[in-house]
Order: structure tokens, then sequence, then C-alpha cells
């Protein structure tokens, strides 16, 4: 089972800043398992019924190519810089 | 000055008998829905009533749900039909608009919809917080994340640690009781859901090293440590 928990970020955050958030959450909260936006900001969802992960989820904008070793966990649009983003969250393996 | 945008009142029955005929109206799940946002603003400086607003909200779904199985010999339903829950929400929110209430209609209209079908309906039908979430479309955030200096965050990290450590053990729900109290929190008399509650307050209040401190010092008469 899952104890969704979603946590908002700032939609002028950049990308590294929202996966340094991704990552301080993750290890808050638990495993991230959504993304998305609620039109006024990125919208991040962890699991807390699950442990913090040993290796955090990365964002990463959609369309370029995976890094080897890691499995997609979701797809959104997010907000980066300002900018309404098709993104994807993977989970180094 | 007259404003009348409107959305088709055929649009859902349409989208619903489209999607029967490509499924073929097999044992498939069929979800729609429609929404039509009707606004219309009438100022005529002239009249005793210079201002006229009307706002409307039309709103269907429709949802053909099939059996599992048919497998009586009369072909007749024998067991559940399959999983689906969905939540809608509208919400009219002055606060957040793009000049933050400054004007009558200058905050945002939010229309949520969620809906859970198969598989993912059938995982989360027994957490009933879960279902509640996507039924009562309650996927608004709980606070806004911001970065932590590193120093903080290893704090952070830390006292996350010792509550969840705390919270495998029911020996020491008295003493989560307290850290929830101290957080003007309410216990809750499952651990599982104290722990987490207790963890979401502290993402919500420390946000740097001065919060991390206040926190640390707040709960010293409970934890005896510094964080």
């Amino acid at each position: 089972m899952a104890t969704l928990t979603p946590v908002g970020v700032g939609k002028s955050e950049s990308l590294i800043n929202l996966n340094t958030i991704v990552d301080q959450n993750e290890d808050q909260l638990g495993p991230l398992i959504a993304i998305g936006n609620d039109g006024s900001q990125t919208v991040l969802t962890f699991d807390m019924d699950q442990n913090p992960p040993a290796k955090h989820a990365v964002i990463v904008p959609a369309g370029g190519a995976l890094p080897p070793g890691s499995t997609v966990i979701c797809q959104g649009k997010v907000f980066i810089t300002g900018q309404l983003t098709d993104a994807t969250s993977i989970r180094p393996t | 000055m007259s404003l009348h945008p409107t959305a088709s009142g055929l649009a859902g029955p349409l989208a619903l008998a489209i999607t029967l005929m490509l499924t073929g109206c097999g044992r498939t799940l069929v979800f729609a829905e429609q929404t039509g946002f009707n606004l219309s603003i009438i100022a005529k400086s002239s009249e005793a009533t210079p201002l006229n607003v009307n706002i409307g909200l039309d709103r269907t779904v429709a949802s053909l749900v099939p059996p599992i199985h048919e497998n009586t010999p009369q072909g007749m339903v024998d067991g559940e039909g399959v999983n689906m829950l969905a939540g809608f929400k509208a919400a009219y929110d002055r606060e957040i608009g793009v000049n933050q209430g400054a004007q009558p209609f200058s905050g945002d209209l939010r229309i949520r919809t969620q809906f859970a079908s198969g598989q993912a309906a059938w995982l989360i039908a027994g957490n009933p917080s879960a279902v509640l979430q996507v039924v009562n479309v309650s996927g608004v955030p709980l606070f806004t994340a911001v970065v932590v200096d590193e120093a903080t965050e290893n704090r952070k990290v830390a006292i996350n640690q010792y509550i969840r450590g705390l919270a495998t053990s029911d020996s020491n729900k008295a003493t989560l009781d307290l850290i929830a109290q101290q957080l003007k929190l309410t216990p809750d008399p499952e651990i599982l859901k104290e722990r987490n509650s207790i963890i979401i307050e502290i993402g919500k209040l420390v946000r740097d090293k001065d919060s991390m401190d206040a926190l640390s010092t707040l709960l010293k008469p409970i934890t005896k440590k510094d964080f």
C-alpha cells in the first residue's frame, strides 16, 4: 500500500534545485512516485509508507536519451525555471 | 461589454458514444467526462445595476463498468465489477491568482478530476487514505519545499531517522505522542500515521538553520538530544 504525500515546488526553481529538492524530500518522506503540476507549481508525490531510498530519483527533461542503468518511475509536466516542461523521473538501479 | 465563452453540452455524451463504438461494447471500462464553464459579464453604466455577472458550471460524468466475469450457465454476472474510483472538485481561489485577490475575478478557478481504474484502483482499494485522496481530489500539496543548506539537511535527516526509529516499536508511542503535541498535532492512535504527521510537520517547519535550531530546542525536553 502507499501513503501518497504531495509536496509543492515553486515554479521558478531550476532543474538542479528541483533535483536537490527531490533528494532532500526522499530522505524525509520516502521514494518519489509521481511528478506533475497544479498549474501554479510543480507537485512531487512521495510514498511515506516506504523507507527513504538508497539511490535518489532524478528528474530529466523528456525526449532525451535516458542514462543507462536506470528505471523510469513516471512522466509528467513540471515547471523548470518557470516553463512547464515534459519530464521523466528515473531512478538509478 | 458581453463575454460568453461556452462549452458544448454534447461533448461528453458524444465522447461516450464514440468510445462505446470503438470498444465494441466489449468488456472494457469506459469513463467519460465533460465540463462546461459559462461566464457572462454584462456592464451597462446607464442602468441601476451596472454590472451583471453569471457563472455556471455544468458537469457530466458517465462510466460503463463491466463485470469481471460473465460465467454462469445463464450468461449472467456472478462477481464484482471492474474497479474504478473517481473524484471531482471545482474551487475558486482568490489568494493565488495573478493579482492575488486585488480584483474580484483575479483568482484562479481550478477544476480538478482524478480517477483510478483496473489494477491501480485494486491496489489502493485496501488503503482508505489513498482512496480518499483520489475521491476527494486531495492531491493538493501539503507544503512548498525549498532547498535546504547541507548542514541543516544533515540535521533534518538525523531527526527524521530518530522519529522513524521511535515508530518501530509501540513502546515508544507515548514519546511520539509528546512530540506530536509539542508540534501542535493531534496524536493518532496508529503509530505510523502519527510518525508520518510528525515528519510532514518537520518538513513544513524546517526551511533553514534558524528554523532547525528552533525545532531542536522545542523538542529537546522530550528527545534529550540536540539535533
